[in-house]
């Protein structure tokens, strides 16, 4: 690929998606669009390219983001961030939320689904602490294509047995063919839209707890704090921010703090938080089964 | 004379070799031992030897037995830490493997995850029954057997 070419798929995705294409995601160009210039029928990934630096179909544009977006996701995805929500950041909502008894949750990069599923059956193992409560999981994607998936929630073998532990997979699953079904139960949990993290997020109302994990490490640093304090408007004062592993609001935001000793887990500065006092639910759930030590 | 065996800077160390180096040397070995083992029970060369690999990467000591009988007489002078379990074995097949393991003494102990080809609700709830810590569906890799690791807390995090 020329120099120029790559140059202009790096503009054309920080200004679509804000995505940050570096050069050695060069191969990437090629391997995810040559398939995107065969569907539209361009004899090669170049033809396209041309196509696209004249009068681009905006269909066209869309199925290239889509496709440069990358969507690696697992059931479970680390394991820890789940059971920072299960075990701390569900029993303070348990208390704070008592009266209003609901609980809105966005998962800001859903991928195929899993991470909201997950905090579905997490939500489901945890009823008896819910009595009449209200769930709104909202996820969103940039990729319609990754959101027709997710709503399905039809997985293959591979995907269940990533971070899914055996009795969620028996509990919330039946079997079809060769894949895998989540259970209605679970699915109706969760709504499913397509949203860009680059507009306003106003429009989507607030949110208790937002899930915002491995989005950011794709984005330049400008993108990351307009994204970070576009989540400060729509969280609870008191509410939570999951972020990825290798993601931190050091030196990009002064508006969140990192809670110590829960990594991945931020809360808005000023917001007096002191998790220490952990959940003592005292229920057990196939989860926290998992953690017996041998 | 012993001969330690030095793989990608681990050693992988039994308990009785430890003790005998322990009484040649008078250097104690016993930190290796805290080293987790893995019995890979299974027929097929081949599966044993890709699941030796995954398991060494991810810092277990590694055994093998080719049916259950074999497993059976292992876990008879030493019990493992867990144990990869192949269902369809001549001899013995996995799930008689493991419905006697968890009656012998100490045989709550080791935490066993199935492996078979044997991928349906059916055979799933038996082997749940029957005591096993979690199930893998093959084809299996290096990602599924870690997180399945992880979820049973033999693996804290995973290596980066």
């Amino acid at each position: 690929m020329r120099i120029g070419d790559f140059d202009f798929y790096r503009e054309l995705l920080i200004g679509k998606s804000g995505l940050v294409l570096t050069p050695d995601k060069c191969y990437l160009l090629d391997s995810r669009l040559t398939p995107v210039a065969k569907k539209w029928g361009y004899p090669s990934l170049d033809a396209m390219t041309i196509a696209l630096r004249g009068v681009a179909d905006r269909k066209l544009v869309t199925d290239v983001v889509e496709a440069m977006t990358t969507n690696e996701t697992s059931f479970f995805r680390d394991k820890r961030p789940f059971e920072l929500f299960e075990k701390h950041v569900l029993p303070y909502l348990a208390k704070t939320r008592a009266s209003k008894r609901s609980i809105r949750i966005w998962c800001a990069a859903s991928s195929s689904g899993q991470e909201p599923y997950s905090l579905g059956m997490i939500l489901k193992e945890n009823d008896r602490m819910f009595p009449g409560w209200r769930f709104d999981i909202h996820a969103t994607d940039i990729s319609n294509e990754i959101l027709d998936h997710a709503r399905a929630g039809l997985y293959t073998q591979f995907e269940v047995q990533r971070g899914l532990p055996i009795q969620l997979l028996l509990k919330y699953f039946t079997q079809q063919g060769e894949k895998w079904q989540l259970s209605d139960a679970v699915r109706k949990m969760v709504r499913f839209e397509n949203f860009n993290l680059l507009e306003s997020l106003k429009p989507l109302g607030q949110f208790d707890v937002v899930f915002c994990r491995n989005v950011l490490i794709y984005f330049d640093e400008k993108t990351k704090r307009k994204v970070l304090e576009g989540i400060t408007e729509i969280l609870a004062p008191d509410g939570f921010l999951f972020l990825g592993g290798a993601e931190t609001v050091l030196g990009i935001t002064d508006r969140f703090k990192p809670m110590p000793n829960q990594r991945g887990l931020y809360v808005l500065s000023g917001s007096g938080h002191s998790l220490d006092t952990p959940g003592t639910s005292g229920q057990s759930s196939p989860l926290a089964q998992t953690r017996v030590s041998p | 004379m012993i001969f330690l065996r030095a793989k990608t800077q681990k050693l992988t160390l039994s308990p009785e070799t430890s003790y005998k180096l322990f009484q040649e040397t008078e250097i104690d070995f016993g930190v290796f031992v805290t080293m987790k083992s893995c019995l890979v029970v299974d027929d097929s060369r081949v599966v044993r030897k890709v699941a030796r690999r995954i398991v060494e990467e991810i810092g277990f000591r590694c055994e093998e037995a080719e049916d259950g009988q074999q497993a059976y007489e292992f876990c008879e002078t030493v019990m493992p830490d867990c144990i990869l379990l192949d269902w369809n074995m001549p001899v013995m097949s996995g799930i008689e493997f493991l419905e006697k393991l968890r009656m012998m003494p100490g045989g709550d102990a080791p935490q066993v995850i199935f492996c078979t080809t044997e991928n349906d609700i059916a055979h799933i709830q038996r082997a749940m029954v029957a005591g096993a810590n979690e199930y893998i569906m093959k084809p299996f890799d290096s990602d599924i057997i870690q997180s399945k690791f992880m979820q049973i807390g033999l693996l804290d995090e995973l290596p980066q």
